[in-house]
């Protein structure tokens, strides 16, 4: 077994991993966060004023899903919080990957806060929203989660670096089996 | 490379245990000294006395109008007249009338509730902590059947979705409390609309 950068597939399964736990977490907490956070969106989407701008079937299936859907991005953040403290998340080290520095180091705690920072910005933007209520930052947290998904995408280049990788100077190791000697 | 650490699978095993310690006590509903008040307290729902104006909102065929309740709360016993604008609907403002009653069950304070309005429909649900539910039909001339409704009760807002299976119909009900001072101003249009009716 050889330790070498990978590449955007089997991270895009780690990722995976994560988004299902994360969406276990937040059935398991939609009765207690999950419940808090909706509630919050009431305020946050001025629902009930006269002036909201929260019209059409989106709210109605998010009032439905909502103590699921308004605790979710708070789960998820939960379920990533292991890449910032560990150097990896539960889909990374189940698939035997690790966040490394750029050269394969082990990555410093800061560079790592950094990385998880970024990655994670519409995570935390979007329970900072429903906590102040304020719908310009879900805004910013919804922009911002494009971005970094977009983001995600570069990993596909030759570097597997994403976006939130080149930002904090990081990178995305793991084992991988030697390949066999070429025949004689 | 360092030996692969145990931490985040430690961290994940943690995090499941603690969310469904939280999932499967009950946390969320309410604690045991919330539930041991409220068995003494029947009178501890939300408080839904007051005046509350809104709008109704059909969310699929886009169409809509004012809502309003004047709730009435004495003892165990609820009553409630109001106002729904269906005129988008061709049969203008509509009046109604409620009545339910507390009681206090297992631990849990219910409000059972009836509501009709002659010439829409009628219905029942009721009231367990903040959570409301229920079902009714709304009868000709509009006869749009069978409708279920939720909806969530806070200090100042109530805002809920109804759904009508038959026809696919569904939307949102959004209703604030008025201040006191509007609520006088009510009270006297709720007096006038008693006197004229007599």
């Amino acid at each position: 077994m050889t330790i070498v950068r990978r590449g955007f597939s089997i991270r895009l399964a780690a990722g995976a991993i994560d988004v299902f736990l994360g969406a276990v977490v937040a059935l398991l907490l939609s009765e207690t966060t999950g419940r808090w956070f909706a509630e919050r969106s009431i305020v946050m989407l001025r629902i009930g004023s006269p002036d909201t701008f929260w019209h059409g079937p989106v709210p109605m299936i998010l009032g439905i899903l909502g103590h699921f859907a308004h605790g979710a991005p708070f789960a998820l953040l939960l379920v990533l919080l292991p890449e910032a403290l560990f150097g990896a998340g539960p889909g990374k080290w189940l698939l035997g990957l690790h966040v490394t520095s750029g050269d394969g180091a082990p990555a410093a705690a800061p560079q790592r806060w950094l990385r998880w920072s970024i990655k994670c910005v519409g995570l935390w933007c979007m329970p900072l929203a429903l906590i102040l209520g304020s719908s310009a930052v879900a805004a910013v947290a919804l922009a911002a989660t494009a971005v970094t998904l977009a983001g995600f995408l570069v990993a596909i280049g030759p570097r597997s670096l994403a976006l939130h990788d080149r930002l904090a100077d990081t990178a995305v190791f793991g084992a991988r089996r030697a390949a066999p000697p070429a025949a004689p | 490379m360092s030996k692969r650490s145990k931490w985040p699978a430690i961290y994940v095993i943690g995090l499941l245990a603690v969310a469904s310690a939280l999932a499967f006590s009950g946390v969320g509903e309410r604690t045991e000294v919330e539930r041991d008040a409220w068995t003494a307290r029947p009178d501890t729902l939300p408080d839904l006395a007051g005046i509350w104006i809104g709008t109704w909102e059909d969310t699929i065929v886009q169409v809509g109008g004012d809502l309003s309740w004047n709730i009435t709360v004495e003892g165990s016993d609820m009553s409630a007249v109001g106002t729904i604008d269906l005129s988008a609907l061709g049969i203008g403002i509509q009046q109604g009338t409620a009545e339910g009653t507390i009681s206090d069950s297992r631990g849990r304070t219910t409000l059972d509730f009836t509501f009709t309005a002659s010439g829409v429909g009628d219905g029942s649900g009721s009231i367990v902590g903040s959570s409301v539910s229920g079902d009714g039909t709304v009868a000709p001339p509009l006869d749009f059947g069978h409708f279920t409704f939720q909806a969530t009760v806070g200090d100042t807002s109530i805002w809920g979705t109804f759904n009508f299976p038959p026809t696919r119909g569904a939307g949102t009900t959004r209703l604030t409390r008025q201040s006191a001072v509007e609520a006088e101003t009510w009270g006297g249009v709720k007096a006038r609309y008693r006197d004229e009716s007599e």
